[in-house]
């Protein structure tokens, strides 16, 4: 029987991440250099930041958090969208102080991220759960960054772009390296043939299925 | 001289056109009688675990015991969600006034049960569990079991179905003066 160490399941995830995540990066390391994008642009890179985190956590074996705050972390990446989206004029206080927050928690973000990536520095054992949990506040802080404002030559514009840019390039990083050096290799080696009743039996890739 | 009149023959109203104004109230009534069904199952389950003190694997509600693997399909429980959703989105223009406030909020509460039985299924079929649980698992689930957190989800979808409907049978005159349907009770 021909089997190939690649699950297609997980393949076809980190496809989907590999698209999403040079496309939120991108968004913020040009935002400097090009027009202010527009409503539709903005929500689209938050859903994807919002996407990616998804697919971040399906392929990782667990963060370096417990998993309520990995659900407190996920509405606080999906809160730009709403802020986006919302048009309703109720909401416009809401909607304004999410935007004063933003360059905050984009920093917050960032700082969070960075010690993870440095804790996760040199890699080991524990580094992949905390890689992961790096990229996670990452994205939170680019999805975040939709809905700054960094216009003008003000310092404190200045700098919001440079943490975004280096948030961004960062991510990219840690997101590549995150799924290339990736848990695949432990379950194909675990999947090869088994042993059931003395025979050997090829049970394919299925991480459930491991013997 | 005669003048010639031409009519434009109208055209037959659209399926979702019907749904909405004659056909409202048979849809409403199958749609209901689906819901009930469903609901009626995650009661069962609920009492199976709580009243019976059935191992968790083994609560699978009346359809559990006679096809128990239909219902360990994510298939089935996603198939569900969807169907509500488009039944709340396609039935959602025949409600006027409050009662399409509460049938939206019902729509809004379903389109995130619907995300998380969406989460399950690729879960299910790319064999990549959130945080590398032994299960598939929806974000909420993180916080709940999944049997008390679907039953909750199904009544809160549900409660504002009802408070719809209610405000349906019985509009107000402006309301009323909206309806395009013949769902509403007869005045007095």
């Amino acid at each position: 029987m021909l089997t190939v160490p690649v699950s297609i399941g997980p393949l076809i995830l980190r496809v989907a991440l590999l698209a999403a995540v040079p496309a939120i990066a991108g968004f913020a390391v040009l935002r400097g250099f090009v027009p202010e994008p527009g409503r539709a642009a903005t929500a689209t890179i938050a859903a994807s930041a919002v996407g990616a985190i998804v697919l971040e956590l399906m392929l990782s074996a667990g963060l370096a958090l417990p998993p309520q705050v990995v659900v407190l972390l996920l509405a606080l990446a999906a809160a730009p969208l709403w802020l986006i989206l919302g048009r309703d004029e109720r909401k416009a206080r809401v909607v304004a102080f999410g935007r004063m927050a933003a360059p905050w928690i984009v920093t917050a973000a960032a700082v969070t991220a960075f010690v993870a990536f440095g804790r996760a520095w040199p890699p080991r054992e524990a580094s992949e759960s905390l890689l992961h949990t790096a990229i996670v506040f990452a994205l939170t802080g680019l999805s975040w960054f939709t809905v700054c404002r960094p216009t003008g030559p003000g310092l404190a514009s200045v700098a919001l772009r440079v943490v975004a840019t280096t948030l961004a390039l960062a991510v990219l990083a840690g997101t590549a390296y995150a799924i290339t050096v990736r848990p695949l290799e432990r379950s194909a080696a675990h999947n090869g043939p088994c042993p059931i009743h003395g025979n050997n039996v090829e049970l394919g890739t299925d991480p459930a299925r491991m013997c | 001289m005669t003048a010639h009149v031409h009519h434009t023959p109208t055209p037959a109203p659209g399926l979702l056109s019907r749904l909405n104004t004659s056909g409202h109230r048979m849809a409403l009534a199958l749609f209901t009688f689906v819901v009930l069904a469903h609901w009626a199952e995650h009661l069962v389950q609920a009492f199976q675990i709580y009243a019976l003190d059935w191992p968790r694997p083994q609560a699978g509600g009346v359809l559990g015991l006679w096809i128990p693997w239909l219902v360990t399909s994510e298939w089935l429980h996603y198939g569900y969600a969807i169907v509500m959703l488009i039944g709340l989105v396609l039935l959602r223009k025949g409600f006027t006034g409050r009662a399409r406030t509460w049938w939206n909020i019902a729509m809004w509460i379903q389109v995130w049960h619907h995300f998380e039985h969406l989460l399950l299924l690729l879960q299910a079929i790319t064999k990549s569990n959130l945080l590398g649980m032994p299960v598939p698992t929806s974000i909420a689930q993180l916080l709940f079991p999944r049997v008390e957190l679907h039953l909750f989800y199904n009544a809160i979808v549900f409660v504002p179905m009802v408070v719809a409907m209610v405000y349906h049978l019985r509009p107000n005159e402006s309301e009323r003066a909206e309806m395009r349907c013949s769902c509403a009770m007869a005045t007095t």
